[in-house]
């Protein structure tokens, strides 16, 4: 069966998302979902990776409230119900 | 491409940015079509040792900030920062962390005080920073 967690998103980036402050998506994993977002949203890449294919610095992934890195990273195993949250930090200097 | 600002806003980012000084003074732009309405000025989450060239807002104050937002039927339209003692151009690392659509304020603050503002946006292929005006009103 496939996992359909929810994801939540910044209002800033509701432009590329069909102006959605959240929904559903595949993914087994948050790779996975990561992938089958940007299949649905292209334009998104660039705002969500950087040059090196790694996750921005200012998103934070969180599931279910919890920091992806206090769990499996990328591969934390995702179910249905599941709340994906990519929030956003700002920096500089 | 251009920032519309009352003074009352400068004056108050002036105040935080000044108050942060010799750290980095940081917060968020409030408003809507390219029109600042009100400021959230927030603490450097960034440790110490780099309060000086680097801030941080954290993702819970950007969480607050959007659902404040959205109580004053506004947007977060932008960011503001200020340079200690260094010309207020935006830096690589600037870029990096920079935000499709923001305004970034950037305020040059020397010896504690302000000399002025700048701001800028990211274009959409991220590769550069454009300047855009500001319009004070």
């Amino acid at each position: 069966m496939l996992s359909m967690p929810t994801v939540k998103f910044p209002a800033l980036m509701k432009y590329y998302v069909d102006n959605q402050s959240e929904f559903s998506v595949n993914g087994a994993t948050i790779t996975e979902l990561l992938d089958n977002i940007l299949l649905r949203y292209p334009a998104l890449k660039p705002h969500l990776f950087d040059a090196k294919g790694e996750l921005r610095r200012y998103f934070s992934i969180f599931v279910n409230g919890v920091q992806m890195q206090e769990l499996n990273g990328f591969e934390t195993t995702l179910n249905d119900g599941d709340v994906v949250i990519l929030m956003a930090s700002a920096s500089g200097g | 491409m251009s920032l519309k600002v009352t003074n009352k806003i400068l004056e108050g980012i002036q105040q935080h940015i000044e108050a942060a000084y010799p750290d980095e003074g940081a917060g968020f732009l409030l408003g809507a079509d390219g029109e600042v309405r009100e400021i959230i000025s927030l603490p450097n989450a960034r440790e110490d040792e780099a309060r000086h060239n680097r801030f941080l807002i954290t993702p819970e104050d950007y969480l607050k900030a959007e659902m404040k937002a959205m109580e004053l039927g506004m947007d977060l339209i932008g960011v503001f920062h200020s340079h200690p003692d260094c010309p207020n151009v935006p830096s690589e690392y600037d870029r990096e962390w920079a935000q499709p659509f923001f305004s970034y304020i950037i305020s040059r603050v020397d010896k504690g005080k302000t000399v002025n503002h700048r701001s800028w946006r990211l274009v959409e292929d991220r590769t550069q920073y454009e300047e855009e005006e500001i319009q004070i009103q």
